[in-house]
């Protein structure tokens, strides 16, 4: 068993080379930004990590980016693509809006789940569509999905816009939901809720569901070969359909909470790209649920970290987005290095 | 030459063997036994652990296909690398198309086309240039890879298994067309388990055994017994008779079916228990579209097929499994396995459907014994390891990993196209003992297949297909070889045929 050592061996010896690539171009552009690298990560370290507040708020913008992510995931598994993510999550969070502002069935459970059920089923109509088209009609799903995105935030626009404005606020905005629909802040200070964990549990089902679970076993077979997988009488149709459908719900889901958990209200540019960060994330993890948290956590940090590093010095918060895509670029390179080659 | 693969099997055992210019040198082994190996790092496509390659007495090792073909190194490999969605053409010249661009990078098509075509003219091939490659057989597919080294004019040309899909008449005209290589001064390297083939063909052949030169002869010097002993280490009988089991009732019956595109017309037949049906011809002449209208992935636009009294012409892939089908097909790689995936999850797909693995959860244990006892049963050599990725076995031992699979489910129609392609002799034998088995227990076996002898020495009787229609039908003990080839080849039988368009 030498060969699988020296080989593994190798392969971490490129993830190390990777991750000196970054951290270098990262130091690169801080400094281009006027700052000493090692004060910016410095920076960056304790404005995501540094403290318990920081720590909490990390975690907590990593609700949206874990399921946007794995909702690009479980269409990806079956060989879908769905770059609706953005959309589905629109919908989802109009659709915890609406019944959060216009229904009440006393407890206060009951209308958090009522809501957050709702929220996937929107997300899951939205990408019902582009599914069907692509098995009725073989319309290419990433065009119907991206596509779908346009529509979906127009559609909101106008929601918010005209039927349900909030209509004691100068802005286009939902109503705000009934208190008893809101996920409290677990703690003083920090909007930080149980809704992480709603997510991270949906990461630890999806796991175990791809894992042990024939249907999840299905999935990967159809994305691996459908001929075969169609052959040994797995109805190949239905069951990209299904991921396709799952992924919607996911992605809906993370509109939901994010309502429920946090802005309490659909407004005028609610999300800022959560879906297509979510898609960044999923690529970068492979499609497999416990690495996207951990990219996910990776991204989140930038982000609260890049707002402390903008605090203290002159580099503005926007260079998360820059330090993202480095990583990006990075990973995409090396990725034919370290997996994608078949034989060593 | 020595490769240990990364997973720590060791392919090859510093084997050393020469080639001479302007020879067909053959290489023949087990499967598994290296060949595809060698080959591989003879064209650069894998990197050998130790050892070094003469050529022409430089040294070679290349890192990279590329390095090979500029040296004149062509390679037709064991399973297809054509891109399915463009022409003939377009695949031949792949990687070379700039030769037919013009300044503004436009490629010029009719001279593109045309230099493809006086190839195949030269050759005197039956392909058009224009052909998409998923409209072609398999069969076609092949040519279309040799034609593919041709056109880059390799002086030393590589073919690992070239006639494992061919039929008998298209192997003897592949033969010619080998030696017509020679004759042009040419060195072929070429790889087969048809010890037939190989001694009408070959000037030297060297033998491989489980990763170890054993020899390299001439021709005149053995035998073809004395190469399968070299080969196996033991002697093999390779004579066979069809089983004799046959009962009264139909298992299945198929009643006039014709297919939309209307490749296959009209075509009835019984299949009785315990009989196992051969489907002879020529590659193209309807038996992929057999294949496909039997496991229900092709429309048909009259006709029904009947299994045990029953219909399933309006079922599904999965219904029909349930009802007792299985189906070996013989695109290994493009329909029959995930190659990305490991043995286990290979074996049990298809299988998990009948709730074997447990209804919701997979039962693990359940899942591995499984697969544990087809590895077993069907001797598919993996180094013990069944989380392997399929794409790691060699071409037999997939082929015999596939088989296994399909008749764990004890239909009762086995549906098996060339279920021995690419498969040693005793991986053959072991084969055609499990559809003996299978027969005995009153199941029936539709066995399309290319190769004569298989056929002759396992059906209780043959249909020969010409045009997707069913031209003879014979009956053991009266078979005669020749006799089914005029079927085949249409000089017997598809006189009356009116619709026939050449
Ligand atoms: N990529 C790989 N990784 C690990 N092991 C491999 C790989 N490719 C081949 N092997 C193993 O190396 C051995 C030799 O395989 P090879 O494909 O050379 O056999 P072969 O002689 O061509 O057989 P066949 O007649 O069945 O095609 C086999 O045991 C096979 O399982
Ligand atoms: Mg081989």
């Amino acid at each position: 068993m030498i060969g699988t050592r020296t080989l593994s061996f190798r392969k971490l010896l490129l993830s190390l080379l990777l991750v000196l690539c970054i951290l270098s171009v990262w130091a690169l552009i801080i400094w281009f930004g006027g700052e000493s690298p090692f004060k910016g990560f410095r920076y960056i370290i304790e404005g995501s990590l540094g403290n318990h507040y920081q720590f909490l708020s990390t975690l907590n913008k990593m609700v949206p980016l874990i399921l946007a992510a794995a909702a690009v995931a479980v269409p990806a598994w079956t060989g879908m693509w769905n770059i609706g993510g953005e959309g589905q999550l629109l919908l989802g969070a109009f659709g915890a809006a609406l019944v959060g502002f216009s229904i009440d069935f006393g407890v206060g459970l009951v209308n958090i789940v009522v809501a957050l059920i709702v929220s996937a089923a929107f997300g899951m109509a939205w990408a019902a569509w582009p599914a069907f088209f692509k098995i009725k009609l073989r319309m290419d799903e990433v065009v119907t999905t991206l596509m779908g995105n346009y529509i979906a935030a127009q559609l909101i626009a106008y929601l918010i816009n005209n039927p349900f404005r909030d209509p004691r606020s100068p802005l286009a905005q939902t109503p705000y939901i009934k208190s008893s629909f809101v996920i409290p802040y677990l703690f003083e200070g920090s909007q930080f809720s149980a809704t992480f964990f709603v997510a991270i549990g949906m990461v630890l089902v999806l796991f175990i569901f791809r894992k042990r679970f024939i249907t999840g076993y299905e999935f990967d077979i159809t994305g691996s070969n459908p001929v075969f997988a169609g052959l040994s009488g797995i109805r190949v149709k239905k069951t990209k359909l299904l991921s396709m459908l799952i992924g919607g719900a996911l992605a809906g889901l993370a509109g939901g909470l994010l309502v429920l958990g946090m802005t309490q209200r659909v407004m005028q540019s609610f999300s800022p790209g959560y879906g297509f960060t979510g898609l960044l994330i999923c690529l970068l993890a492979f499609n497999d649920p416990l690495l996207i948290v951990g990219i996910a956590f990776l991204f989140s940090a930038l982000q609260t970290g890049s707002v402390n590093l903008q605090l203290f010095t002159s580099v503005p918060a926007e260079i998360s987005g820059v330090l993202q895509a480095v990583m990006v670029l990075f990973v995409a390179a090396f990725k034919t290095f370290i997996v994608g080659r078949r034989e060593g | 030459m020595s490769k240990t693969y990364p997973n720590g099997l060791e392919a090859l055992r510093e084997v050393s063997f020469e080639v001479r210019k302007g020879e067909i040198h053959a290489i023949v082994g087990e499967n598994g036994a290296g060949k595809s190996t060698l080959m591989n790092i003879l064209f650069g496509l894998i990197k050998p652990t130790s050892g070094e390659i003469l050529f022409n007495n430089n040294h070679f090792s290349p890192k990279h296909p590329s390095e090979a073909i500029d040296l004149g190194i062509g390679m037709v490999h064991q399973h297809f690398k054509l891109v399915q969605s463009i022409t003939v053409a377009e695949n031949i010249v792949l990687g070379m198309e700039n030769r037919f661009q013009s300044k503004l990078r436009r490629v010029d098509r009719e001279a593109m086309n045309e230099s493809v075509a006086s190839l195949i003219d030269r050759l005197r091939m039956s392909i058009s240039p224009d052909d998409r490659i998923d409209s072609l057989p398999i069969s076609k597919r092949q040519q279309v890879e040799i034609l593919k080294v041709l056109y880059r004019e390799a002086d030393f040309v590589i073919l690992d298994e070239p006639t494992a899909v061919l039929a008998p008449n298209e192997v003897e005209d592949f033969l010619e067309f080998v030696r017509g290589i020679r004759e042009m001064g040419k060195t072929v390297i070429f790889i087969s388990h048809r010890l037939g083939e190989v001694f009408s063909l070959a000037d030297r052949i060297t033998i491989l055994r489980r990763g170890n030169v054993i020899g390299t002869f001439d021709k005149r010097d053995v035998d073809r017994e004395s190469v399968a002993n070299m080969m196996i280490g033991t002697a093999t009988d390779l004579s066979e008779d069809p089983p004799d089991c046959l009962g009264n009732e139909s298992v299945l019956s198929v009643e006039g079916i014709s297919d939309v595109s209307g490749t296959i017309r009209d075509l009835s037949f019984q299949l009785r228990e315990g009989e196992i049906l051969g489907f002879a011809g020529v590659g193209g002449n309807g038996q992929e579209e057999l294949f496909e209208a039997l496991a229900g992935s092709l429309r048909l636009a009259s006709g029904d097929i009947r299994l045990v009294g029953s219909s399933i012409s309006s079922l599904d892939t999965l219904e029909r499994r349930r009802a007792g089908l299985a189906l070996i097909t013989d695109d290994r790689m493009g329909k029959g396995l995930a190659p990305d995936r490991s043995i286990v999850e290979n074996c049990m797909a298809g299988h998990h459907k009948f709730g074997k693995f447990g209804k919701w959860l997979i039962k693990d244990t359940d899942a591995r014994s499984f697969t544990e006892s087809i590895v077993a049963d069907y001797d598919v050599r993996c180094g013990k390891n069944i989380k392997t990725a399929v794409r790691a076995l060699s071409g037999g031992n997939m082929q015999k990993l596939l088989v296994g699979r399909e008749i764990a489910y004890e239909p009762v129609v086995l549906v098996a196209a060339q279920p021995t392609a690419g498969v040693d002799v005793a991986a053959r034998k072991l084969i055609h003992d499990s559809f003996r088995r299978l027969v005995k227990t009153g199941s029936g076996v539709i066995l399309i297949s290319g190769d004569l002898e298989e056929i002759m020495g396992l059906a209780n009787r043959i249909i020969v297909l010409y045009r997707g229609r069913a031209v003879t039908e014979m009956t053991h003990p009266h078979y005669d070889p020749t006799e089914i080839s005029y079927y085949m080849t249409g000089i017997r039988g598809a006189q009356d045929d009116r619709y026939s368009h050449s």
